[in-house]
């Protein structure tokens, strides 16, 4: 008898070994792979999802990506008073829940950034399908543009994009911003967020390009303006984040020398100067000669290296003077989390300095200084020409 | 119940580090500390010193009734009437707190797997195998505490390793900027969640002969403390105010994890959460029946497991319902004082009444 309701027991526990209940079924989903952020009013969201296209890669064995099942990726909309509403509101066209967890990057067009990005906050943060590490941007005109762009009539896919900012280090002039680094920052309540800017150009032959555009500068959640990709350095330079790049000289002699940066470290400390906080921003950094453009035959002799030395180092000050002016004096916004370091540091001192922290910041003293030193020169030691 | 079951120092030491630990961070959701978030890892060795003084009632009563558990001691100095009383205060306990714990398993699961899922779904395969690790017993419950100790450990390691390149030491200053309010809600807290000294006062007559009840205390609250220690710090370095904001916020690190191909190791996370949850309630489960085992009510043992158990079903998906308005549950008022009262007041009371009673019982034999 007692068997017997052991096995009965066992038997109906199988029924709850079936997974969740209700279940996610990936036929259900449509996997997003990009989403796009557009206003369409006063607290109105316009939603473009870039959807992974299951019939478009495989099984093709040689077959292209047309012959296959179509293109790289599907494209959905949907509206809607908030965020959330516009993603459900999309349902009703595509039929299938959205599915973000497989997300790459968030595009978040300019004329939200003017006037409702602090709405948008809240959605990053709170569902769990949302990850901390993904990636955002901010879109130089609508955010439908860059998930529509087109090349070679197939849909540019929200993949290459992550890697181009992914690459960040080769050139130094990308700010790879994610979620997490905007929960950082709101989660302060005084640095404010600096997010890599993207456009879309057309080309002779009419096909799309995506081509990242500095950086926007928020000030209190609104865009303030933009970087450059030279001041964007800049802004790296500061926030220890230039892993490579290439910094061009001009020696006496004339021409140009290419200097790729192979390692950096800055550093940035609160000091007290006529016992006021001030900022004191160290660099560190090591370079190659990368390739020399010389009139003349450069000899890589003690002199000429100094020189080249002392040259990427006032190139380097000057990158970094360019992109505080710009932000500090500017645009008024604090992304180098100035206010958070001195809060940290001397935090009496911050007590003051915190009811009125953005005129504070515009006269505080900032002191930038850079060292180097040159390692490598290559295969070759000079420029070698036909004698 | 096998009568002969005994358990190690070391099974027991491990087990209650993971019913110490496991849901440990979520508190600082309840303490709210925003950008003072650092003070709370003062609280940790506070916390430590605070467990060394409140355990000397419980552990002076046992020294004086060796290989007897607080219930046994309870109902020996006062009698079957009032030991049933207090077994049946003990039992209540370990049911709610047993039910915290399911509670908080099932808003984890709905919040990171999925939300439309119902807390009875979740809950009845987890009560199902505690049920039957609470009827095989002791041994059975702290083999697989070592077990689930060492996923633990690992997953742990993993997560601390792997988001050790984002960490920001900066993030450790200033200390105390916005007073000791935050630290001392902090120290509440980590007090309140730790019930574990009850634990070990009720399996004292499992532990193998010989051991050392109150070295096998200090060496569990030291190594609980000091993994909280490495666990707290980890989240402070790495989020920084942001964590203060989190419900879960070591399941939020492990979001951000990332190292090489280690990225988003969270379903590594959610393993332990598995783990520790199934353990965690077993060993209540298990301790209230052993406080039913000191009742009149200990023939009925099954029954009352199983009793217990839908009722624990009941409580966890209820609370997992109001979670969010109980986020400061372990720093609140009511929860301290019936804190005090079980690991404080009641030992000591009967601390006290063994002490008159023995020394009345001398004089009347020197007479």
């Amino acid at each position: 008898m007692k068997k017997s309701i052991k096995f009965i027991l066992i038997f109906l526990f199988i029924f709850s070994l079936n997974g969740c209940i209700p279940t996610k079924e990936l036929k259900d989903l449509s996997i997003v792979e990009g989403t796009g952020i557009d206003s369409a009013g006063a607290n109105s969201f316009k939603l473009t999802f870039q959807i992974f296209n299951p019939k478009s890669g495989g099984g093709g064995g040689g077959t292209d990506k047309k012959a296959s099942g179509g293109d790289t990726a599907l494209i959905a909309e949907g509206s809607g008073n908030g965020i959330y509403d516009a993603i459900r509101n999309a349902t009703l066209t595509i039929g299938r829940k959205l599915y973000f967890s497989n997300n790459y990057v968030y595009f978040v067009g300019e004329n939200v950034c003017y006037n409702n990005f602090d709405k948008l906050i809240d959605f990053f943060e709170r569902p769990s399908e949302v990850r901390p590490n993904e990636k955002i941007c901010v879109v130089k005109g609508t955010a439908k543009e860059i998930l529509t762009a087109k090349k070679d009539d197939q849909i540019i896919p929200s993949q290459t994009i992550n890697e181009i900012i992914e690459n960040y280090g080769t050139s130094s002039k990308i700010l790879n911003t994610t979620l997490e680094n905007i929960y950082e920052a709101e989660s302060t309540g005084v640095t404010d967020i600096a997010i890599p800017a993207i456009k879309v150009v057309k080309d002779a032959g009419g096909n799309d390009t995506i081509t990242m555009d500095g950086t926007a500068i928020f000030k209190k959640n609104v865009l303030a303006g933009y970087l450059d990709l030279n001041e964007t350095r800049g802004a790296l330079w500061i926030m220890n984040q230039v892993t490579s790049g290439i910094i061009i000289t001009k020696p006496s002699i004339g021409g140009s020398v290419s200097m790729e940066v192979i390692g950096a470290k800055t550093k940035v400390d609160i000091i007290t100067k006529d016992n006021k906080p001030a900022i004191k921003i160290d660099v560190n950094f090591t370079t190659d000669v990368a390739e020399i453009q010389t009139p003349k035959d450069a000899v890589l002799d003690n002199n000429f290296l100094n020189e080249l030395k002392s040259l990427q180092e006032k190139a380097v000050i000057k990158e970094i003077s360019s992109a505080l002016s710009k932000v500090i004096q500017e645009y008024d916004s604090d992304i180098f989390g100035f206010g958070m370091k001195i809060f940290q540091d001397q935090p009496d001192k911050w007590k003051t300095l915190k009811q009125n922290w953005n005129d504070e910041l515009r006269n505080i003293s900032i002191d930038v200084t850079a060292t180097s030193s040159i390692a490598h020169s290559g295969l070759t030691t000079d420029k070698t020409t036909l004698k | 119940m096998n009568s002969k079951a005994t358990i190690s120092s070391a099974q027991l030491i491990l087990s209650l580090i993971i019913l110490r630990l496991a849901f440990s961070t979520n508190s600082i959701a309840g303490i709210s500390p925003g950008t003072s978030i650092q003070d709370i890892l003062f609280a940790v060795p506070v916390v430590f010193i605070i467990n060394l003084i409140i355990a000397l009632p419980i552990f002076m009563l046992l020294k004086r009734h060796p290989g007897r558990d607080l219930m046994e001691c309870s109902t020996q100095i006062f009698g079957k009437g009032v030991g049933f009383f207090i077994c049946i205060i003990y039992f209540c306990f370990f049911l709610g707190l047993s039910s915290l714990q399911l509670g908080t398993f099932q808003m984890y699961f709905q919040t990171f797997v999925f939300s439309q899922t119902s807390a009875y779904i979740i809950g009845i395969p987890i009560i199902i195998v505690c049920i039957y690790g609470a009827i095989k017993g002791v041994e059975s419950i702290m083999r697989f505490g070592v077990f689930v100790f060492i996923i633990y450990a690992i997953i742990s390691t993993m997560i601390i390793i792997s988001t050790l390149p984002n960490a920001d030491m900066n993030y450790l200053k200033p200390f105390f900027y916005e007073g000791p309010n935050y630290f001392l809600q902090a120290v509440l807290a980590g007090v309140n969640s730790s019930s574990q000294i009850l634990f070990i006062a009720m399996f004292v007559p499992f532990i193998k002969p010989g051991t050392k009840i109150v070295k096998a205390f200090i060496t569990w609250n030291a190594l609980a403390m000091l993994i909280l220690l490495l666990l707290e710090f980890a989240v402070v370095i790495n989020m920084g105010p942001f964590a203060s904001k989190q419900l879960f916020p070591l399941a939020t690190l492990s979001l951000i994890s990332k190292v090489t191909i280690f990225e988003r190791i969270d379903n590594l996370d959610m393993i332990s959460w598995i783990f520790n949850s199934i353990l965690n309630i077993c060993l209540c489960l298990f301790v209230a029946s052993q406080c039913i085992m000191r009742t009149p009510l200990k023939k009925w043992r099954r029954t009352i497991i199983a009793i217990t158990s839908v009722l624990i079903l009941i409580i966890g998906s209820l609370y997992s319902k109001v979670y969010l308005q109980y986020l400061n549950i372990y720093n609140n008022g009511l929860f301290t004082i019936i804190f005090i009262l079980l690991v404080i007041i009641i030992p000591l009371i009967v601390l006290i009444t063994d002490i008159v009673k023995g020394k009345v019982a001398a004089n009347e034999e020197v007479n």
